[in-house]
């Protein structure tokens, strides 16, 4: 690198060595131009004869900037150009560097230029080159606080107040039911994260200290199902999961250091768009995890929403170690959760998933102790659309509620429950009816609504048209109800993305513009091949739908995607069917029952409640 | 034995240079003679750049001395000595002179131009390398000209028509024949600007050190009279401007004799077989064209295969010609050994041809 000599004025010629384009090397003239240096700009469609009389005759440069597009056969004309270049003594003299559409910096060594530049070469990285300085595109977010930016709180501002009283009272009275009839019951994943707690609390190393951990865990495998028992006793770990070697993790921190010190970044989405954007991240592996977590930092991402598996929410117990999990999901252990934990910038908020199976206790305080900033919980969704018994789910989630609000750690309310046919009113019912209980327990909840071709919308035809009204109707439909934070789920466009990535990442990106269009606190992206994967999620396919989002809003700009009149109609006839669910649901006074019977989806709708951990309740004496 | 060094040129991206100069390391090394490489510019993917293909690499057993730059050798973990820090910069940093102490991959990036690669050349010397290999960049040329001899690698990346090819070779082969000037004490070979030089002593200079245009052409034959016996050209000639003014200097060139640094800096100029017809006919109207640096073309290697569009995707795959009819032609065009340099001991075939040149 050469010492900067920024204040010495440069002579600089400009030669486009193409047919017509001359685009770039104009543009960085100008830029020259505009900081005092002395430039010459040759026109395009010269023959190299006729660039070589110019030279001969012109005074000595300090730099020669060649432009040319590079295809088969270009590098020899290039080469050829050098070489002339080259027996003209210019070289003695002058710095020649080349750039255009497939150059790089190393096809530039091949060639022999002095430097070379790529087609995203921007004139300030020109300039920068010429005065000889280091080009720094803005501070780097990675390793630091995003300089000093802070975390948003989502839930700022919002009062959670419920507009409509009839619709508050109902929700007042379910709530009120279901939190008595919850109160001397308790299920083993309440048991295990009280015995976890007491774990998280023992901070003598000493012996007594020691005991008093063996003990504690003893109990806690005593309250595991049996494949999770042989793991601790035996490292006997299910299928599909392994230990990771310790040598991985201590080479993932080289990584990372090395990716800090190299990555440039953007700057964080939350400072272009209204929303927050969130990736989810759920490889298997934590160390996969933290470095598509890394390029998520680097592309500006707002947080990260770690996924478990979903076999996991089948198991009573959670499992302990670094451990891979070769399948959806990364596994929820403390060592892993540590892990990702530790290389996470301090500004991106990070969300650990909660909201189903039998350790959502656990997994809530994982997220509390851990440092996680988020957590999700809906017993609508974890009893109908994955498998839990929502009696077991409704007690389980009550006392994460609890552990979600003594650590002030927000959580959203998933509706991924749409997904399986049941209808929005239904789904939006039961967020409701979450936001409420929460409430009472002074947790901070956020809405999480679907953009989404559910098969309830399929069938009725809802988004015949467009993709726009109805998921506007249900934004309006929401803020007419509830003064909440709304965050639309992941991923944003679920159900209308293809195998092509072009097309996933089109429409997520156009999903998300529209999210940001209504007001909504964040979004959810997920990669392009997110839906389809057929193995381990690939990172070209995470920076598809991130780019294709930068794309969008700097095509939208402040312009907006206005929904039709057709929103309105829609959004009042959800309003009108949101009551009468919930209406039911008050008069049937007993909210499990509710759910058992199908008032917030049943077989109509395709779904069932869920059995596991049926049975599984007791009650404190 | 004194140093010599082996230039590989060639004539498109491609045509088999790394694969020359490989083979000829792997002759040094059984002939333990101590070997240095050097390249032009940067030798390092895995991949082509545009074809996707896989290269050949540079894999290096000691007491291989390479010239590379500072970052290259320390990425390539290759345990060596460092011999000579050379001074000259490059995008990669500092080019130094190591050796090899281990067997390893390593990435080249030499000088990339010819006053770098003449220091580098220099500084081989001084430890004392009996053989120095220059592999070139693409189809560079003026580079290579501080070598000793040069090697040139052809083949169907350049064109798939054999003929062409052979053509081409044997034009080439012209360019590297012609006579050398012993400039004597008229300081030819330090001039800047073109000089013209009279049977009588009397000097002459045209500003610039090239002749790019017509017009140029015009401003130094202005300065040519009858007396006028050298002009020496710096630089280079585009003698394909000249072909429509021929008949116009004809006479007066007559009996003259045009000097130029080297065959590599005609070659620049154009099409190798356009060159050798311009320069033919000017010799057959008693002009001379005659370099100052005349170096041997000791052989030429080919090879046969050239990457080719799969389909409309975009992907290239290795195509070949008939490898036994490029042999065959480029024999013909070319009075010194020809080689494939994937045939078995062809690298040591190639450096018996050298080592005898020398």
């Amino acid at each position: 690198m050469r010492k900067s000599d920024k204040a010495e004025k440069k002579k600089i010629l400009c030669i486009p060595l193409d047919p017509v384009h001359d685009f770039g090397l104009r543009m960085i003239k100008k830029k020259l131009d505009d900081a005092g240096h002395h430039t010459a700009l040759l026109p395009p469609d010269l023959s190299i004869e006729e660039i070589s009389e110019q030279i001969s005759r012109m005074p000595y440069f300090d730099f020669i900037l060649v432009s040319r597009t590079i295809g088969y056969g270009s590098a020899e004309i290039l080469a050829n150009f050098l070489d002339i270049l080259d027996a003209l003594k210019i070289r003695e003299k002058t710095q020649i560097a080349v750039g255009g559409m497939g150059i790089s910096k190393e096809l530039a060594a091949e060639i022999g230029f002095d430097a070379g530049f790529d087609a995203s070469t921007t004139p300030e990285q020109a300039l920068a080159y010429i005065e000889g300085r280091e080009y720094v595109e803005g501070p780097s977010f990675l390793g630091q606080e995003r300089n000093g930016r802070t975390k948003r709180d989502l839930c700022q501002g919002f009062s959670y107040a419920v507009k409509d009283k009839l619709i508050d009272t109902l929700l007042e009275d379910i709530a009120d039911q279901v939190l008595t009839w919850s109160k001397n019951k308790t299920t083993p994943g309440i048991e295990r994260a009280k015995i976890r707690e007491e774990m998280f609390s023992l901070t003598d190393e000493n012996l007594a200290g020691q005991d008093r951990y063996r003990q504690l865990e003893k109990r806690y495998i005593a309250l595991c199902d049996s494949s999770i028992q042989r793991a601790y006793m035996n490292s006997d770990f299910p299928p599909r999961i392994r230990k990771i070697p310790g040598t991985l993790a201590s080479g993932l921190k080289e990584f990372v250091n090395r990716f800090r010190e190299n990555a440039s970044c953007r700057k964080p989405f939350g400072e272009k768009s209204a929303a927050l954007l969130f990736a989810q991240i759920g490889s298997g592996s934590p160390i996969m995890d933290t470095a598509h977590i890394k390029v998520c930092e680097a592309m500006g991402i707002d947080g990260i929403i770690t996924i478990c598996p979903s076999s996991g929410a089948r198991n009573e117990g959670l499992l302990k170690g670094l451990l891979n999990h070769e399948g959806d999901g990364t596994l929820l252990t403390v060592q892993n959760l540590v892990l990702i934990k530790q290389h996470l910038d301090k500004a991106v908020l990070w969300l650990v998933r909660a909201h189903r199976g039998l350790n959502g206790p656990e997994a809530v305080l994982y997220a509390g102790h851990l440092g996680a900033d988020l957590s999700k919980l809906n017993f609508f969704y974890g009893s109908l659309g994955a498998g839990t018994d929502p009696a077991r789910l409704i007690v389980d989630t009550i006392a994460s509620l609890r552990y979600a609000a003594s650590y002030n750690i927000a959580f959203d309310i998933p509706s991924n429950d749409e997904l399986c046919g049941i209808p929005t009113y239904k789904s939006f019912a039961g967020l409701l009816v979450m936001a409420k209980i929460s409430r009472k327990l002074q947790a901070k909840p956020i809405l999480k609504p679907l953009f989404c071709y559910s098969p309830y919308i399929i069938f009725s035809g809802k988004m015949s048209d467009n993709f726009v009204d109805f998921n506007a109707a249900k934004i309006k439909a929401l803020r007419s109800l509830i003064n909440s934070p709304i965050w639309i789920g992941e991923p944003a466009g679920f159900m209308t993305h293809t195998e092509d990535r072009i097309q996933s990442a089109m429409t997520t990106a156009l999903h998300i513009e529209l999210a940001c269009n209504l007001g909504v606190q964040a979004v959810t992206m997920a990669s392009t091949d997110e839906a389809y994967s057929r193995g381990v999620i690939n990172l070209n396919p995470r920076l598809d739908t991130m780019k294709g989002a930068e794309a969008v809003f700097r095509f939208m700009g402040k312009c907006r995607i206005e929904p039709t009149g057709a929103a309105d109609i829609l959004a009042d006839e959800l309003m009108k069917d949101i009551k009468s669910v919930l209406t039911r649901a008050r008069d049937r006074k007993d909210l499990a029952q509710s759910i058992y019977e199908g008032t917030f989806g049943g077989k109509e709708d395709g779904v069932s409640p869920g059995r596991g951990g049926r049975g599984t309740l007791s009650e404190w004496i | 034995m004194e140093q010599t060094s082996i230039g590989v040129v060639g004539t498109a991206k491609n045509t088999g240079k790394t694969t020359t100069v490989l083979g000829l390391l792997d002759a040094c090394l059984s002939e333990t003679l101590g070997a240095g490489l050097v390249g032009i510019g940067y030798d390092g993917e895995e991949l082509d750049h545009i074809t996707g293909l896989p290269k050949p690499n540079y894999f290096l057993m000691p007491p291989i001395s390479v010239a590379t730059a500072e970052e290259c050798l320390l990425s390539s973990q290759i345990p060596h000595e460092i011999l000579v820090r050379t001074g000259i910069s490059s995008v990669f940093g500092e080019i130094l002179i190591a050796r090899v102490k281990a067997p390893g991959r390593v990435i080249l990036a030499g000088p990339n131009k010819a006053e770098g690669i003449s220091f580098v050349l220099e500084a081989f010397k001084k430890i004392g390398t009996d053989i120095v290999l220059i592999d070139g960049s693409i189809n560079r040329v003026i580079p290579l000209m501080e070598a000793d001899q040069v090697v040139f690698a052809t083949g169907a990346s350049r064109s798939t028509d054999i003929h062409k090819l052979a053509k081409e070779i044997e034009a080439i082969h012209f360019l590297f024949c012609l006579g050398r000037f012993i400039p004597k004490d008229l300081g030819l070979s330090s001039e800047k600007e073109i000089k013209i030089v009279s049977w009588n002593g009397k000097e002459r200079f045209v500003s610039g050190n090239s002749i790019c245009s017509k017009e140029s052409l015009e401003r130094v034959m202005g300065q040519v009279e009858a007396s006028s016996e050298f002009i020496l050209i710096p630089g280079i000639i585009f003698f394909e401007q000249w072909k429509d003014a021929l008949s116009r200097f004809e006479k007066m060139l007559r009996g003259k004799q045009i000097i130029l640094p080297s065959p590599g800096h005609i070659l620049v100029s154009g099409e190798p077989v356009s060159l050798m017809g311009i320069i033919q006919c000017l010799s057959k109207g008693g002009s001379r064209i005659s370099v100052l640096k005349s170096i041997s073309m000791a052989a030429v290697t080919v090879n046969p295969s050239y990457p080719e569009k799969k389909d409309f995707t975009g992907g290239y795959t290795h195509e070949y010609i008939d490898e036994k009819n490029l042999l065959h032609a480029i024999s013909k065009a070319f009075p010194g050994p020809v080689f494939n340099m994937k045939h078995p001991d062809s690298g040591r075939r190639l450096l018996r041809v050298l080592k005898k040149i020398k």
